[in-house]
C-alpha cells in the first residue's frame, strides 16, 4: 500500500516543474507568433491567457484522480481543439489587433495561437502537456516563414529549452514506470518487509536512484548538450544558409502584414507623421536582408521615400509642407507651388516613366517613387501626398497597397546652373546656418578651378570621395561633435548618411540649393516578375540638388569613394564593431554557458563532497582508503593518479606485493564495495578493514 | 509517446530546413538547424549508452510452467562514462512462449562496477530452451531516440518443467489401489501407518488435514499415509514423429505430461511407484520425496521426435515393469501397434488403461486419426485394455 502511494506520487502525477516549463513554451510561441504578425498589443494578452489556462490545468489536474484524468484528459483536449475551431475567430475579435480573424492568410497563425490557448486549459496528463509543443513547433515555423520578428529564434531557443526539458522529465516517469513494471518495486518491498522496515518499501524510487540510476548521466550532460544545440545553431546556421544560397529562396512568400522592423537611419519617410528628424553618424546598425518593397521601373533608379532641408547640427528635420493631391495629375500647377510642383515647372525635356511598387510591410506609410510623381493609381483619400513630392499610403491593413504612377525624370542632360527664384518654402536648401567656417573655406577652396555651378558640385563631390572611405562599421560620431566635420576631419569614414550630409552641405556653401534625401538603391538584379526587391539593407541616403531646366540632380558621393575593407556596401549589413560580431557574441555566450555549467558542476560536487565528509564513516573510510593507498605506494613506488580506479592502482603496484597480492586484492575490493555502492560500510565492517590494512602493512614493512 | 514525439520533431526538422530553403529564411535556417543538431545529439547519446559493455545473466536453472521467473542480469561499463538509461531485451528462442514478460529494469551502467537489472516472465510451455545473446537499448535523456545493439552472452539454459494439470479419472476397480479408492479414503483409512505432512494439494480430501499443523504454520497441511501396497503404475506416453498435436502450449502432449504429472503426484501419495519406461530404467527407481521433481525433469524435455510407435515402446519395456504393474497409456493419435502391445501386457499379467485423447480437439484435419475412434476402443477392450477417454483440460 505505501508502495503502491510512493507510484502515485512519484511517478504518474505531473509536477508544477512541469506547467511551468509548459506555460513558458508555451507563452514563448504565443509570443512570437503574435509578435510576426504585428498583434503586439495582443501578445501579452496571449500569453496572459496561456498561463492561466496552464494554471487552472495544474489545479484540475491535482483535484483528479490519476486514472480519471488519463481517461478524459485526451477527451477534453481534443473537445478543447475542435470548439477552438469552431470559436476562435469571435473570441478573436476581441483582441486589440483582429488581424489574425481579418486577414485570411494569417488564419493558420491565428487558429495555433489560440489552440495553445485553449489547450492550456486541458492539460491534465502527460501526453497532451507534451502535445501542447506541436502547435508551438508549427508556430514558430511560420514565425520563421514570415521572418518578420527578429527575437524570434531566440525565443525558439527558450522553447526548444523548455520542450526538452519536459521531455526529460516525462521520459524519466517513464523509465520509472519501466522500472515498477520490471518487478524492482516488488523486490524493494520484499527486502524492505525482511530487514523489518515496511517504511523502505514506500522510498523504492529513491532506492532505485541510489541504486541502478546512482551512475546516470546526469545535468551536466544535459547543460553542454543544450550549450552545442545554440553554440552550434548560432554558428552553424549562416553557414549553412551560405552553403545553400545557390538553390535557396526559390519561393517568395507574400506576408500581408508584418511587424515594424526596427527603423535604418535615416529611412524614414517625410510622409510618416510619427518621425520628423533623421540623425546622422549613429554608427553600424543591424539591417536585414528583409524584402520591404517590390518595384517595376525602366531602369535601376534611385528610389526617393524622403526629404530633409533643416540641418541641426546633429541630423536632418523634416520638410513639413504637404501638397495639395488635387493637383497630383496636373503638371502645371502655378498656383501651387510647392517643391515638387516647383521642381517639375524646371524640368526641360523630361520623360514620363511608368512604374510600379508593391508594398510588402506595414513598416511605415511612405512609398519609394523615382523622379518627379505625376501620376497615382491611388485614389484621393488612399494616398498622403507631400509638398517634397513623397507619396504616403493611408491603408494600415492588409491587403497592402500595389501603386502604379508616372514620374518625370531627365536623363542625359548635363545640368550647369543652379535654380535660382526659388519659392520661400525652399529657402531652407540654402541654408548654411550650422555650416562652420572651416567647411565653408575648404569648400571653396576645393571648388576654385570649377566653371559653373554644375563643376563646382562635381568638384566638392569628388573631394569627399578623397577625403573620405565608405565605412558600413564605422563607429558613432562622438557625443558632441558634429557629425559632418567629424567625419570630414576626423574620421574621414562613414555610411551613406555621412557622404549625403558634406555633399548638401558643401552644395550650400556654393550657393546650390540642396536637399538630404533618403530611401532605396536597390540591388541591379531583377527578381524573376523583372522587378527589383526593395530591402531593408538597399536602404540609402543621397545628396539632391537643385538646378535650372533638369529639377533635382543626384549626387551620391559614396561612389567614387573608396571603402574600408569588410565594411563596403553590400559586404556586410550586419556589421558593428568586432565585439558585437555574431560569432564573437555565440563564443561569449558560449563561454558563459560553460562558466555557468562548470559553476553549478563544482558547486554540485562540493555540495556531494560535504554530504559525504560530514559522514563520519564515510570520512574515516577515506581516511582508510588514502593509508592503504599510501602502503602500496611505498611498496609499489608509484603514486596513485587522481584518474586511476582502485583496481587499475592495484595492477600497477601488483608486481611488487609478492605473497601479499591476494590479500591487497582482497582489501582493494571491500574498499570497491564500499566506496561505490549506496550504502557503505557500517563500523563494524570499518574495524575490521583497519585491523586488515594495519596488517597489510607491517607484513610488508616486515619483508 | 516516445514514437510520436520523436517523429514530430524529426518532421518538424525536415519540415524547417526545407521551408528555409525555400525561402531563404535566416529565422528558419536557425531554428532548422538548432532542431537538427538537438535530434543529432539524442542519437548520439542514444549511440554511446549502448556501447562497451559486457553482461552476466543469472537465470534459474528450472522453473515450472505458469510460474514467474526472475532473471537477472548483470552489467559493466568499459568505459568510464555517464551514460543514459539503458534496457536490455534477451533474445528468448521463438519455441518458447511467455507470458506476462515485464520490461527490464532501467538502469545506468557503471564503469567497472556490477549493476543489475532484471525482468520476469512466466514460461508456458514445457521444454528445456537454450539461449544466447541479447539487445540493449539505449534511449538518450529526453528519450527520443533509441539506439540498440546486440551483445553475445554466454548461453542460458532454462528447463522448463510441466505443471500438474488436475484430472478427474475414474479408475477401474479393478485395480486395487485407484484414486477413485484414495478419493473414498478407502486406501488412507484406520491402520495405515502415516508417512507424514505435507501441503494440501488439490484432490486432496479435507479429511486428512493436520488442523493443528495447519494452525501452527498458516499454511493448509495434510497428513500422508502409506497405501500399505508395493502397487506400480507406468505411464508411456506417445512420442512417435507426428503424434504432438496442436500448436503452442496447448499441444496434445503438452496436455498428456500435465496429467501424467498430476496423476504421478497422486499416485505417489498414496505410496504406488510411478514409472516412465522409455524414459527411465523403471527397475532403478526409488521412492523418495524428490522422486516428483524427478518426474517433471523427465517429462520436460519430451519430444514427438521417436521413430517407435507407443505399441512398439511398450513391448520393448514390458521385461523391465515391476510385476503387477498398472500400464497407462497416453495416445491421442491411434496406434495400430498398441492393440497386440496389449493383448500382451495383459498375457504377462499387467493391467492395461490405455488413456485416450481426442486428436480432433488438438487438430481437426486429424480427426480421423484420433485414438477415441469407437471402433479402436472396441479394439483395445477386446485384446484385454480398458481404455478411459480424457476429459480436455487445458495446460498451464
Amino acid at each position: 500500500m505505501i508502495a503502491q502511494r510512493a507510484v502515485e506520487q512519484d511517478i504518474t502525477r505531473l509536477g508544477w516543474i512541469d506547467y511551468l516549463l509548459m506555460g513558458s513554451a508555451s507563452g514563448l510561441a504565443v509570443f512570437a507568433g503574435a509578435q510576426a504578425v504585428a498583434a503586439v498589443a495582443s501578445a501579452p494578452i496571449f500569453v496572459g491567457l496561456v498561463l492561466l489556462g496552464t494554471i487552472v490545468s495544474a489545479l484540475v489536474q491535482s483535484s483528479l484522480s490519476e486514472r480519471f484524468a488519463k481517461l478524459v484528459g485526451g477527451i477534453a483536449y481534443a473537445l478543447l481543439a475542435l470548439a477552438c475551431f469552431a470559436t476562435w475567430r469571435n473570441f478573436n475579435m476581441l483582441m486589440p489587433e483582429k488581424v489574425l480573424a481579418e486577414t485570411r492568410e494569417l488564419a493558420p497563425a491565428g487558429f495555433l495561437i489560440w489552440m495553445i490557448v485553449y489547450g492550456s486549459f486541458a492539460s491534465w496528463r502527460d501526453s497532451t502537456l507534451l502535445f501542447q509543443s506541436v502547435p508551438g513547433i508549427a508556430i514558430f515555423g511560420l514565425v520563421g516563414c514570415y521572418d518578420t520578428y527578429r527575437p524570434a529564434p531566440f525565443l525558439f531557443f527558450g522553447f526548444l529549452l523548455c520542450l526538452c526539458t519536459m521531455f526529460a522529465r516525462a521520459h524519466a516517469r517513464t523509465m520509472l514506470e519501466q522500472a515498477a513494471a520490471s518487478g524492482y518495486q516488488a523486490r524493494v518491498a520484499q527486502e524492505a518487509l525482511s530487514t523489518g522496515d515496511p517504511a523502505k518499501a514506500g522510498r523504492w524510487v529513491d532506492a532505485i536512484r541510489r541504486g541502478p540510476w546512482k551512475w546516470v548521466a546526469g545535468p551536466e550532460w544535459a547543460l553542454a548538450s543544450a550549450a552545442s544545440v545554440v553554440l552550434i545553431s548560432l554558428l552553424g546556421a549562416p553557414v549553412i544558409q551560405r552553403s545553400v544560397s545557390g538553390v535557396s529562396g526559390f519561393v517568395k512568400l507574400n506576408v500581408p502584414v508584418r511587424a515594424t522592423p526596427p527603423p535604418p537611419p535615416g529611412v524614414l519617410s517625410s510622409a510618416n507623421g510619427n518621425i520628423s528628424s533623421a540623425r546622422i553618424g549613429q554608427g553600424p546598425s543591424r539591417l536585414s536582408d528583409t524584402p520591404l518593397f517590390r518595384a517595376r521601373t525602366d531602369v535601376l533608379r534611385y528610389m526617393r521615400s524622403g526629404t530633409y532641408h533643416s540641418y541641426s547640427g546633429m541630423g536632418w528635420e523634416q520638410y513639413r509642407a504637404f501638397g495639395n493631391p488635387s493637383f497630383m495629375n496636373t503638371e502645371d500647377a502655378p498656383e501651387a507651388r510647392d517643391i515638387r510642383t516647383e521642381a517639375i515647372s524646371r524640368m526641360k525635356d523630361a520623360k514620363r516613366i511608368e512604374w510600379t511598387v508593391e508594398k510588402l510591410t506595414l513598416a511605415g506609410n511612405s512609398i519609394p517613387t523615382p523622379g518627379e510623381v505625376v501620376g497615382l493609381s491611388l485614389r484621393v483619400g488612399e494616398y498622403d501626398l507631400g509638398g517634397d513630392g513623397i507619396v504616403g499610403t493611408n491603408r494600415q491593413t492588409a491587403p497592402l497597397p500595389r501603386v502604379s504612377g508616372q514620374s518625370l525624370v531627365v536623363d542625359g542632360a548635363t545640368p550647369t546652373y543652379a535654380a535660382s527664384n526659388i519659392p520661400l518654402q525652399m529657402d531652407q536648401t540654402l541654408s548654411t546656418e550650422r555650416v562652420s567656417d572651416r567647411l565653408q573655406e575648404d569648400v571653396l577652396k576645393s571648388t576654385t578651378q570649377a566653371g559653373n555651378d554644375y563643376e563646382k558640385a562635381q568638384a566638392w563631390k569628388r573631394e569627399i570621395e578623397r577625403r573620405c572611405r565608405y565605412n558600413l562599421n564605422a563607429a558613432a560620431t562622438p557625443q558632441g561633435e558634429d557629425p559632418v566635420e567629424y567625419f570630414l576631419y576626423e574620421s574621414n569614414e562613414g555610411y551613406c548618411d555621412l557622404f549625403a550630409s558634406s555633399m548638401v552641405l558643401g552644395a550650400r556653401v556654393l550657393n546650390i540649393p540642396a536637399r538630404y534625401v533618403v530611401g532605396f538603391l536597390p540591388d541591379p538584379e531583377r527578381d524573376a516578375d523583372g522587378k527589383f526587391v526593395l530591402r531593408e539593407s538597399d536602404a540609402h541616403a543621397w545628396a539632391e540638388l537643385f538646378f535650372e531646366g533638369v529639377g533635382w540632380v543626384i549626387f551620391d558621393a559614396t561612389e567614387g569613394a573608396a571603402s574600408v575593407e569588410g565594411g563596403a556596401r553590400g559586404s556586410s549589413n550586419t556589421g558593428h564593431e568586432w565585439w558585437r560580431q555574431t560569432w564573437v557574441l555565440a563564443l561569449a555566450g558560449f563561454a558563459g554557458i560553460s562558466a555557468l555549467g562548470f559553476a553549478f558542476w563544482f558547486a554540485m560536487g562540493k555540495a556531494k563532497a560535504a554530504a559525504v565528509l560530514v559522514d563520519p564513516v564515510r570520512r574515516a573510510l577515506d581516511r582508510e582508503y588514502s593509508l592503504f593507498v599510501r602502503v602500496l605506494t611505498k611498496v609499489g613506488g608509484k603514486p596513485r593518479m587522481l584518474s586511476s580506479t582502485p583496481d587499475e592502482f592495484l595492477d600497477s603496484v601488483r608486481g611488487q606485493l609478492g605473497p601479499y597480492e591476494t590479500k591487497a586484492e582482497s582489501i582493494n575490493q571491500r574498499f570497491v564495495g564500499y566506496l561505490y555502492s549506496p550504502s557503505g560500510p557500517d563500523p563494524k565492517d570499518l574495524a575490521s578493514l583497519k585491523a586488515e590494512i594495519r596488517e597489510l602493512a607491517s607484513g610488508l614493512k616486515k619483508r | 509517446m516516445q514514437r510520436v514525439a520523436s517523429l514530430a520533431i524529426s518532421t518538424s526538422a525536415i519540415f524547417l530546413i526545407v521551408v528555409a530553403i525555400m525561402l531563404n529564411s535566416p529565422a528558419l535556417f536557425y531554428m532548422a538547424t538548432a532542431v537538427i543538431v538537438l535530434l543529432g545529439a539524442c542519437r548520439w547519446q542514444a549511440n554511446l549508452s549502448v556501447r562497451a559493455l559486457h553482461f552476466d545473466r543469472v537465470a534459474p536453472e528450472s522453473v515450472r510452467v505458469g510460474e514467474m521467473v526472475t532473471v537477472e542480469i548483470v552489467v559493466w561499463s568499459e568505459r568510464a562514462i555517464k551514460r543514459p538509461l539503458v534496457t536490455i531485451r534477451d533474445n528468448f528462442p521463438t519455441k518458447m512462449p511467455v507470458a506476462h514478460l515485464s520490461p527490464s529494469l532501467p538502469i545506468a551502467p557503471a564503469f567497472e562496477l556490477p549493476i543489475r537489472t532484471q525482468y520476469q516472465f512466466r514460461p508456458l510451455k514445457r521444454g528445456k530452451y537454450r539461449w544466447t545473446g541479447l539487445t540493449v537499448a539505449g534511449t538518450d535523456a529526453l528519450g527520443l531516440i533509441t539506439a540498440t545493439r546486440t551483445y553475445e552472452t554466454t548461453p542460458a539454459e532454462v528447463t522448463v518443467l510441466p505443471a500438474a494439470i488436475p484430472v478427474s479419472v475414474d479408475l477401474p476397480t479393478s485395480l486395487g489401489w485407484g484414486i477413485s479408492e484414495a478419493e473414498s479414503g478407502q486406501s488412507r483409512g484406520a491402520g495405515i501407518e502415516p508417512r507424514g505432512i505435507r501441503e494440501y494439494a488439490q484432490g486432496d480430501s479435507l479429511r486428512h488435514v493436520h488442523w493443528r499443523s495447519t494452525a501452527r504454520t498458516g499454511v493448509l497441511l495434510v497428513k500422508e499415509f502409506e497405501a500399505g501396497s508395493h502397487a506400480a503404475a507406468a505411464i508411456v506416453i506417445q512420442r512417435t514423429k507426428s503424434t504432438d498435436l496442436g500448436a503452442g502450449p496447448t499441444s496434445s502432449q503438452d496436455l498428456m505430461c500435465g496429467h501424467a504429472t498430476f496423476l504421478a503426484e497422486q499416485f505417489h501419495r498414496q505410496g504406488v511407484t510411478v514409472v516412465f519406461p522409455g524414459l527411465e530404467d523403471p527397475r532403478r527407481i526409488a521412492h523418495t520425496f524428490e522422486r516428483s521433481e524427478e518426474i517433471a525433469h523427465l517429462l520436460a524435455p519430451l519430444r514427438d521426435d521417436q521413430d517407435a510407435t507407443l505399441g512398439e515402446d511398450l513391448l520393448a519395456n514390458l521385461d523391465t515393469l515391476p510385476p503387477g504393474s498398472a500400464v497407462f497409456p497416453m495416445l491421442s493419435v491411434a496406434d495400430p501397434s498398441l492393440i497386440g502391445a496389449v493383448s500382451r501386457a495383459n498375457a504377462l499379467g499387467f493391467t492395461v488403461v490405455p488413456l485416450l485423447y481426442d486428436a480432433a480437439q488438438f487438430e481437426l484435419k486429424r480427426a480421423a486419426d484420433s485414438a477415441v475412434d469407437p471402433g479402436y476402443i472396441g479394439r483395445l477392450r477386446a485384446a484385454g485394455g480398458s481404455p478411459m477417454v480424457m476429459p480436455l483440460g487445458v495446460a498451464g
